[in-house]
């Protein structure tokens, strides 16, 4: 049996996979990876599959330390990710022996980072995923955020050998492409004009559920929302004061505000890299 | 461009998100969790998610979905199969602050409140907001108390509240705007069960006043809704 303990947990480290699919019914948000596409490069180089539970990390790394031997890959954000003080590269596959220290810094380039080890984790199983779901206390490690002293422990699977080298850079545009929102109409056309033209930054009180957005305050002709509808991860709301906000993906899955856009899903992961304080251009796709 | 769906003999307008998600909407507010639930279950490999409200259906969909495909959902029988329960929800009706406001509101004492809550049976108006989390209709109009303009930042597990014409089982700890009134002694939330909620769209909920005591009897006991209510 394989494990380490968290010395430091960073700002919110989390288990997460691809998520649960089918339960919105319920109101049992999807959860899971806000990049997949990142957390799936980590498995696949180490050749687990894309759905098995990593770590991911947010704006500030946590530091571990492994109590046996593994192999590791980290994907997503830069962390300036170092292994015993000495600076390693993210996705490809690193060995770890016991007593190593992995650490990093505050993200550059995006803000999650994800961390996979070779090894099946013991972790909760809920609704068929392993995701964290913080609001509602369950799967992943206890059904919470990692916490300084907790201790992870995995059976162990054979070592790879990977050759596989993933060279991620994430797009460096400001641009994001949505599509109308069932209310999207309701907005006058002079916020129209306005939420093309304007530049709308990351908030600091954005988190696993949504990124909230500031900018020039938008209007509705009408604000007559008919009692709560559905939502889903992608949607943009527009809140009372006029600010967007995105909903991600551990959101509600009914709301009281008005839906003017969505970003499909296919765009998420790269949009959920933004880091707080950049500033954001709305088109439409 | 925008097209008709009947079901249940209820007219939907279809609207359809790039093959990302359709919504079907109704005119009126109608009981759509019955019909989200038959869709549900029919596991259309085209659906991924259905989430139903009062006036709108939710249906997200995958890349097996085609334009034909819809019509299959008025192939569906939507005669419900199960039996119709009457759960009765055991509340203590604590000391909650917020009953401050309520009272004030409605002009009307606690005993007074509590009486009018018993007399009434209550049906499902949709699940949603946070798990475990019902929105429950029926709650006479003298009880109606508008939702807080500022949500409270705690709202303990396994509370009700009033939120305008609504009752609403807070069954998770959360932020929220509705004003608590009591506690429910025995969880609607059982995460180790599908469905996490047994209670369905065509049920019904009668309100039953505790006392304290018996409150932390059944706490204690760990005695949960479809056991209290002789459910099996």
């Amino acid at each position: 049996m394989g494990s380490f303990k968290i010395i430091n947990p960073g700002l919110l480290s989390s288990f997460q996979d691809m998520g649960r699919s089918g339960y919105a019914f319920y109101s049992i948000p999807t959860s899971g990876c806000l990049d997949k596409q990142s957390a799936a490069y980590a498995n696949i180089i180490l050749k687990k599959p894309i759905d098995a539970p990593v770590i991911e990390c947010n704006i500030i790394a946590p530091q571990i330390e492994f109590l046996s031997t593994t192999q590791i890959v980290i994907t997503g954000a830069d962390f300036n990710w170092q292994l015993n003080g000495k600076a390693i590269r993210i996705g490809e596959l690193i060995n770890i022996k016991t007593s190593d220290i992995l650490k990093g810094k505050s993200s550059r380039e995006g803000c999650r980072g994800y961390l996979a080890v070779n090894g099946d984790l013991k972790l909760d199983k809920v609704y068929d995923s392993y995701s964290t779901y913080l609001m509602g206390n369950f799967g992943g490690y206890q059904g919470r955020q990692l916490k300084k002293g907790d201790v992870v422990e995995w059976n162990e699977l054979n070592p790879i050998v990977s050759d596989i080298q993933m060279d991620i850079h994430f797009k460096k545009d400001n641009q994001v492409n949505f599509f109308k929102g069932p209310e999207f109409d309701w907005l006058s056309s002079a916020s129209k004009e306005i939420l093309f033209s304007s530049a709308y930054t990351v908030q600091a009180d954005s988190n696993r559920m949504g990124t909230r957005l500031k900018g020039p305050a938008l209007q509705l002709d009408t604000t007559k929302m008919k009692g709560s509808v559905p939502v889903l991860p992608g949607f943009i709301q527009l809140t009372p004061d006029g600010q967007p906000i995105v909903l991600l993906n551990d959101a509600q899955v009914t709301g009281g505000y008005p839906r003017i856009g969505y970003i499909p899903e296919a765009a998420l992961p790269a949009f959920s890299q933004t880091p707080i304080g950049i500033t954001l251009n709305f088109k439409l796709w | 461009m925008s097209q008709l769906l009947q079901l249940n003999n209820i007219s939907f307008k279809v609207l359809n998100f790039n093959n990302d998600f359709i919504i079907l909407r109704c005119a009126e507010p109608q009981r759509l969790m019955m019909i989200g639930e038959i869709i549900l279950k029919n596991q259309f490999e085209f659906i991924d998610e259905v989430i139903a409200t009062e006036f709108e259906i939710c249906l997200k969909l995958n890349v097996n979905y085609s334009e034909e495909k819809l019509s299959q959902l008025t192939n569906l029988s939507f005669i419900p199969k199960d039996k119709r329960n009457l759960y009765k929800l055991p509340i203590w009706f604590n000391t909650h602050e917020d009953w401050t406001q309520v009272m004030k509101h409605t002009h009307l004492e606690k005993d007074a409140i509590i009486d009018i809550l018993q007399k009434g049976t209550y049906s499902i108006a949709m699940l949603g907001f946070l798990p475990g989390f019902i929105y429950i209709d029926g709650l006479p109009s003298v009880l109606h108390v508008p939702r807080k303009s500022t949500p409270s930042k705690y709202i303990p597990a396994n509370s009700l509240a009033i939120g305008d014409k609504y009752l609403g089982t807070y069954s998770l700890a959360s932020p929220g705007g509705w004003h608590v009134i009591g506690s429910i002694a025995c969880p609607i939330l059982d995460l180790t069960k599908l469905p996490p909620v047994a209670i369905t769209g065509m049920d019904q909920i009668k309100i039953e006043s505790i006392t304290k005591e018996r409150y932390e009897e059944l706490q204690s006991e760990k005695i949960q809704l479809l056991e209290y209510n002789g459910i099996i």
